[in-house]
């Protein structure tokens, strides 16, 4: 039941339960069951199982290089930098979510926060080249919202240095740039299984390689097995995908697609009744990307639109919507690395802005075009009656 | 296959003795209508992970089962000692205090906390750290003391905890193989800053994988819970670095649906050590590791076995046998080199003598739900047949050695 009025004007909210932003498909529970009966039945629950080979069979085919399941993104991500022998610093952007960089601290290197560019939210060659230094050993890349940019300089970059690349793809798994998978940028991909992504395993990650040596490395850093091959390897840690995460991951992967499909009629309803909103700008794929839509991210002016994004989110809340503020603010500007690293303070325009103004719609399982049309409806009623909603926030304590 | 010529031995071409292998892990089933019950809920409401109401519930029985104040679920208990450590850490890096007679990954856990770990030798009865060389080694850059209670006995809790209190430095139990096991009359769980439990499948308490920290302190456990949680407070802000630690909702509700079974899984375990003792009693030169009874109420997770020193074959090589019998028993925390190989600079062999020889000492036999009367029987008569033939046996390993 839609309303005329706004929640946080009086009006009744839209939705009585929170509708989150994230994927969250889930099987069929006779297909849960079924792979779970056989779970028992085998009594295979941990360490490298028949559901885990095949999950990575499965996903080497799907991304056209080896795939290694492990725990979940940010494990990945620690284990992949430790695979890649990376020490000293790293360039990385602010703009992500915080694991990105937590996975540096704990793989012992020390961040160097790089700007992004303002259309693809991605940092590009033109950030990074003057962070180089002697003791940056490598660039960790990340892809927001399930689209891929053109990374062609960054791999010449990262090339002409000798610096190895590592990317950060938890929100881009079935993504692709000109044909190219999101597994194939860079000397190492991590993908994020978490629910809210499009391949849901409950927690879950996949290291994605198409080097042999560093995908033997990675074999051995994330378990302490003694049978499986003895890379030379730094150092290890139990990062091991449990036949339970594999076997919700093989029910996911078979429908990957078809949500993709379903993500982007949300999306594009989303686009349609959005797109023509003063003070919205809508982040667009490039053309040549092939994305998983798995985020509608949008930035708000709040000049044009009348409201702040702070705004336009609280009056969301009030209706029940749960959009989110991904990433702000962002990582420079967080506990510890505010006062770890101040030098990055105001030196990251793109990203301090972008943390200002971009907010996400829920899009995925618990959505339909029907949720797309009413979420749609109350921003613009928002724009609508901007000054009212600007008076009563101002009211409020 | 019962055997009754050496060639009937499988390294030799027999037919292996078990069709189907025989683990060293608990491997225990879930009460399946629960499970799928919890999980129904879990998919119906697609909450499958993020601290949600299955993981709730786990950490609030378990707080019960330990009679304790807190616990904090994490993914495995790998990802709980390091963020135990991370957190604890006098130093940002300094030493860990920890035994080597242990699971090969806890120097590992230091390292992915920044610190360095400082071996200490075990007592050669018991098997757990030594705490008189504990105080030698407690220098400037101590950050923590690391001691893992053992199957088969626990840590000289009383002697570290007054060890740790006269230098100030946080002591930390690896309690994984004293699960629901007592000291003392009391759950282990609430000794020391902290305990750290696995819910691994091998296991006494199976959750696929997990892991958890149990602790009276209220200050600690609000930063594990931070810290599991990248380090979030409120939506989009970090109160430190924190990790993906978190346990899903899948695994929770494994680990709940297993954890009525705990009784009765403790005393399998009982009759199993037990039954391997009496079938084992007529063969020469073999002894197990005693549980000590006195002070500990034990889980009986283990059933280590001693070859005596005129043992016709020697420990590796009884090891090798029955492995192709499909026994996948192990040479007990046999690793010393490889720590050596990966902590050379950490690590030296000369001090650490009780390890070194104990490392080379015990077998880690089969146990757990899928070994039976009946095959802890056929074990030893495999063990009699190998002692019997033990010359003609090392005969052909020697010449098969030569040919390879
Ligand atoms: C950009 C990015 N990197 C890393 C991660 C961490 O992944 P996970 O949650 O699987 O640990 C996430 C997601 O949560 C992410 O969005
Ligand atoms: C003594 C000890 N500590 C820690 C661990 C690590 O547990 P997990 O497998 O849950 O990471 C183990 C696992 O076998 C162990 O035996």
């Amino acid at each position: 039941m839609s309303t005329d009025r706004l929640a946080i004007l009086g009006g009744r909210p839209e939705y009585s339960e929170p509708l989150h932003v994230g994927q969250l498909y889930a099987p069929p529970w006779d297909e849960f069951k079924d792979q779970f009966d056989g779970i028992f039945r085998r009594r295979y629950f941990t360490n490298h199982g028949p559901l885990v080979s095949q999950l990575e069979k499965d996903l080497s085919e799907f991304l056209n290089c080896q795939a290694i399941c492990v725990t979940n993104g940010t494990l990945g991500l620690m284990v992949a930098l430790k695979s890649l022998g990376l020490s000293g610093k790293v360039i990385v952007p602010s703009f992500t979510f915080p694991a990105t960089v937590q996975a540096l601290y704990w793989a012992g290197i020390e961040p160097v926060f790089c700007d992004v560019d303002y259309d693809t939210h991605a940092i590009s060659a033109e950030h990074i080249s003057p962070l180089i230094t002697e003791e940056v050993t490598g660039i960790l890349y990340v892809s927001l919202w399930g689209g891929l940019a053109d990374t062609t300089d960054i791999e010449r970059l990262a090339e002409n240095h000798s610096l190895k690349l590592l990317h950060d793809a938890c929100h881009a798994f079935a993504a692709s740039y000109a044909k190219r998978s999101s597994a194939q940028i860079g000397d190492v991909s991590v993908f994020s299984l978490h629910a809210t992504k499009i391949l849901n395993g409950l927690e879950g990650g996949i290291i994605a390689t198409s080097n042999h040596e560093v995908a033997d490395q990675v074999r051995t850093i994330r378990n302490f097995h003694s049978s499986h091959t003895h890379a030379a390897v730094p150092l290890r840690i139990n990062a091991k995908m449990s036949e339970a995460q594999a076997g919700m991951a093989l029910l996911s992967l078979t429908r990957v697609r078809k949500n993709v499909e379903n993500n982007l009629l949300q999306w594009q309803t989303f686009y349609r009744n959005l797109n023509d909103i003063p003070g919205i700008k809508i982040y667009r794929y490039d053309e040549q990307c092939s994305g998983n839509y798995q985020y509608f991210n949008f930035e708000i002016d709040d000049v044009r639109f009348g409201l702040t994004r702070d705004m336009l989110l609280q009056c969301l809340q009030s209706e029940g919507i749960a959009a989110r503020r991904y990433f702000s603010p962002g990582v420079h500007n967080l506990s510890p690395y505010d006062v770890l690293f101040p030098q990055y303070a105001n030196t990251l325009p793109n990203t301090d802005k972008l943390c200002l103004r971009t907010l996400q719609l829920p899009i995925g399982a618990m959505c339909t075009i029907d949720t797309a049309d009413r979420i749609s409806r109350l921003i613009r009623m928002a724009h609508d009656d901007a000054h009212l909603v600007k008076n009563q926030l101002a009211e409020m304590p | 296959m019962v055997k009754r010529v050496v060639s009937d031995l499988a390294c030799f071409g027999g037919k292996a003795l078990f069709h189907s292998v025989k683990p060293i892990g608990q491997l225990s089933l879930p009460n399946i209508e629960r499970f799928y019950e919890i999980s129904l809920e879990i998919l119906t409401s697609r909450r499958f992970t993020n601290n949600g109401p299955v993981v709730h519930e786990l950490e609030q029985r378990l707080c019960q089962t330990h009679a304790v104040e807190h616990c904090i679920t994490f993914a495995n208990a790998s990802v709980a000692i390091i963020s135990v450590l991370d957190t604890l850490a006098k130093h940002k890096s300094g030493e860990v205090i920890m035994p080597a007679f242990t699971y090969i990954g806890l120097p590992h856990l230091a390292k992915w906390a920044s610190q360095t770990p400082r071996f200490c030798d075990v007592d050669p009865a018991t098997h757990v750290i030594d705490p008189e060389r504990v105080n030698a080694a407690i220098g400037e850059s101590t950050s923590c003391i690391l001691a893992v209670h053992q199957v088969n006995a626990p840590c000289n809790i009383e002697r570290l905890q007054q060890i740790a209190k006269e230098n100030d430095i946080p002591l930390v139990f690896d309690s994984v193989h004293a699960i629901f096991a007592s000291y003392l009359g009391k759950p282990f769980g609430s000794f020391g800053a902290c305990e750290i439990f696995s819910l691994h499948a091998t296991k006494i308490l199976n959750g696929f994988e997990g892991g958890y920290v149990t602790t009276n302190d209220s200050n600690l456990a609000s930063a594990l819970r931070t810290k599991r949680n990248f380090g979030f407070t409120d939506e989009g802000h970090t109160a430190s670095i924190g990790i993906n630690g978190k346990l899903n909702e899948v695994h929770a509700a494994m680990a709940l649906a297993c954890l009525d079974d705990i009784p009765s899984i403790l005393d399998r375990n009982k009759r199993r050590v037990a039954h391997y003792a009496d079938a084992f009693a007529n063969i020469p030169g073999i002894r197990w590791v005693a549980y000590s009874e006195v002070s500990m109420m034990p889980n009986y997770e283990f059933a280590l076995l001693h070859l005596s020193e005129d043992w016709p074959l020697s420990r590796n090589d009884v090891v090798r046998i029955i492995r192709i019998e499909n026994a996948l028993a192990r040479g007990y925390y046999e690793h010393t080199d490889q720590l050596a190989k990966y902590f050379s600079k950490d690590f030296c062999a000369h001090d650490l003598p009780v390890t070194c020889r104990l490392a080379r000492e015990f077998i880690q036999m089969p146990v757990g739900e899928l070994v039976s009367n009946d095959d802890i029987e056929r074990l030893a008569e495999l063990f009699l047949f190998i002692y019997r033939n033990a010359s003609e046996i090392k005969r052909r390993l020697d010449q098969s050695q030569n040919v390879n």
